[in-house]
């Protein structure tokens, strides 16, 4: 690039065609700020900029300062950016011997928009993972509430507030703050008809889009405490996973800017991410509850003497609570002394809530079957076939144990539904298996089982427990099974013990066996004929040394 | 409950008309679901079979969340025309299927009426 040095200063100058034909705008001007020469393209660009002008009279402000402050400075001189009409201008000077100096006009829009773009964009992002993290955070419904308006707040609106869909009678639990403020809680009893959009947003279908109220008709239970004069607002859904979650109102103040396009974008993919939160948090909510409901009505029932035959049980859940509603007992009574008490003990095979119904099943089922408990094969085909579906392979392992009081003794009736067999401890220590098998129940079309019938002297036990108690895992190297075996031992050392002691004993020793490991329910149920006064209700089994 | 032996399965087809699935590690709560993800994978990619053993030499433990898995592996396993066999039964296991008594209905023949009245 050659500069016309020939001139005179201080005169307009001949510009050369090789500039003159240069794709980027050139100004010339001197110290004074007046223009010595415009190239083609400087004239198109800037119209209004002739040469003997000033720039400050003709080029846009910031050329105009960016040149005066030129000639106090020092060195080739900063890079200059700015605007003509919606091109975004870099201007580049270069200083000359004469004092002149040439302001290249670098059009960098694209670049510029591109960078702008880029910037909202990672801000976007940041902001949305911001708030994915902050809501992911809580599964409690009312925090979840709380965290939207914070950050909508923050964000989004001079102030916010998140209405849930009815709940309590009609009633709108609310959550709302201002910017910098506390949020607050409320239950309102409005009229959502009175803000349009409202009613829609709340039922969640059809799905609508955000929608622009006007400020003046805002019904005064939406005009957030302590604010001003409301510039806009805006209703946004909240949509969940197939369930409303709600609507998102943002408020701006009179003197803030109206919401822009890519706000409103912003605005909607924030509630998006709020509204699936605050769903999740709503399912956890409900299924928390039900499951409590459920829970409440599983608990096993306490367990006592009856009919003079002493039952005693343990129930430990698993602490893992996906795995509730795995054990089961009921004890029915008979209701007279000579008639037969039923007994189920059982293990349903399965995880969380659909363990628990199905547990809820098998003893509703159960005690409607009661009257047909003289014969347990058939109370176990009834129940397998109440219990058989097609969906999966849920099944139950029980054992029903019919009790009467015989003499000094105890009459039984065991019946083992794929179940571990009851354990019979006699007087003299021996531990028996009490000699039953059957099928288990709700998984096959067919049912076997055979009922076995014993007697229990005074003192002698017999123990129905669930797998948790022999597949507790752990001892000495914390992967060993608590097994058959040492259970046989442990209760080979309950002889003569009360029912009380004998599931106490055992629980505990599976328990110690644990240690800190994780473990299934654990269930004992004891059945214990009472140590008789009589010498004669020995009734021939053991050596009767307890009456010694 | 305490992780038990990792379980991992593997299929093969081992004849023209033969699956089997080697099953090794713990049929627990927290696994067994994994023989019937291997299954359907692999009953989807043979059609025509006629037999699947399960290899359960070395399964050491099976509760009953286990058992549930092998009643529902029965389940896929007849639904698509074929036979169970269970080959090399170690003693637990084997214990647990005859106190159930699944052990025979696990691997009896095809009675096609029973069958397809409970499988569908």
């Amino acid at each position: 690039m050659t500069e016309p040095e020939h001139a005179p200063r201080g005169s307009v100058l001949e510009i050369d065609t090789r500039i003159d034909t240069a794709p980027y705008a050139a100004v010339v001007a001197d110290a004074a700020g007046i223009v010595q020469a415009l190239n083609r393209a400087a004239r198109t660009l800037l119209p209004a900029v002739r040469v003997g002008e000033t720039l400050t009279a003709t080029a846009p402000a910031w050329l105009a300062a960016s040149h005066a402050n030129l000639a106090h400075a020092a060195g080739p001189g900063p890079v200059d950016q700015g605007w003509v009409e919606r091109r975004s201008l870099e201007g580049h000077p270069v200083r000359h011997d004469d004092g002149t100096v040439t302001w290249w006009l670098v059009d960098d829009t694209d670049a510029r928009l591109a960078r702008e773009a880029l910037r909202s964009e990672q801000a976007r992002t940041a902001f949305l993972t911001e708030v994915s993290t902050a809501l992911l955070g809580s599964l409690n419904l009312q925090r979840c509430m709380e965290i939207t308006v914070g950050l909508a707040t923050e964000h989004l609106g001079d102030a916010a507030m998140v209405i849930a869909p009815a709940a309590h009678g009609g009633r709108y639990p609310t959550v709302s703050g201002v910017r910098g403020g506390e949020v607050a809680h409320d239950v309102l009893d409005v009229d959502v008809e009175e803000v349009p959009g409202l009613p829609e947003a709340l039922q969640g279908f059809p799905p609508v889009p955000s929608r622009w109220l006007d400020p003046m008709s805002l019904p005064d239970w939406l005009r957030p405490t302590g604010f001003g004069e409301v510039g806009s607002i805006v209703v946004t859904p909240l949509p969940g996973h197939g369930v409303p979650a709600g609507a998102l109102i943002l408020v701006r103040g009179a003197g803030a800017a109206e919401f822009s396009e890519d706000e409103e974008v912003v605005a909607r993919l924030f509630a998006t991410r709020a509204g699936v939160a605050m769903s999740a948090a709503r399912l956890y909510d409900q299924q928390a509850s039900i499951t409590e409901t459920l829970m409440r009505d599983l608990l096993p029932p306490t367990v006592h003497r009856l009919s003079g035959v002493e039952f005693a049980a343990r129930y430990r859940p698993s602490q893992d609570g996906e795995r509730i509603g795995g054990d089961f007992y009921d004890v029915h009574p008979a209701s007279r002394d000579d008639e037969e008490s039923l007994v189920v003990l059982g293990d349903v095979c399965g995880k969380g809530l659909d363990a628990a119904v199905l547990t809820g099943k098998i003893r509703s089922t159960l005690h409607a079957l009661l009257p047909l408990a003289g014969d347990h094969l058939r109370m176990l085909k009834l129940l397998n076939g109440a219990l058989l579906n097609t969906h999966d392979a849920r099944f139950a392992t029980l054992v029903l144990a019919s009790v009467a009081r015989a003499g000094g003794g105890v009459r039984l009736r065991l019946t083992c539904g794929g179940h571990p067999a009851p354990l019979v401890v006699r007087a003299d220590g021996r531990v028996e298996e009490a000699p039953t098998r059957g099928t288990l129940i709700g998984a096959m079309p067919e049912v076997r089982a055979t009922t076995a019938e014993l007697t229990l002297g005074p003192g002698e036990t017999c123990l129905m427990y669930t797998d948790g108690i022999t597949e507790a895992k752990g001892g000495p190297f914390g992967d060993e099974l608590f097994g058959e075996r040492r259970l046989h031992r442990a209760l080979g050392e309950c002889a003569g013990m009360p029912a009380e002691a004998v599931v106490e004993r055992v629980q505990m020793l599976a328990s110690q066996w644990l240690g800190r490991g994780a473990h299934d329910d654990m269930a004992v149920l004891a059945i214990t004929a009472p140590r008789g006064q009589h010498l004669t209700a020995v009734g021939g089994h053991g050596r009767g040394r307890y009456t010694a | 409950m305490t992780a038990g032996e990792r379980l991992t399965c593997t299929w093969a087809v081992v004849g023209r008309r033969t699956g089997r699935l080697t099953i090794v590690g713990d049929l627990d709560h927290d696994q067994a679901d994994e023989i019937n993800r291997v299954l359907a994978e692999g009953l989807a990619a043979h059609h025509g079979l006629r037999a699947v053993h399960l290899d359960c030499a070395e399964v050491a433990f099976c509760d009953s969340y286990g058992l549930a898995a092998l009643l529902m592996a029965h389940r896929h396993i007849r639904a698509v025309g074929a036979r169970l066999h269970l080959d090399n039964l170690q003693p637990g296991l084997s214990r647990l299927l005859e106190l159930t008594h699944t052990l025979e209905f696990l691997t009896a023949e095809a009675a096609p009426s029973r069958a397809e009245k409970f499988d569908t």
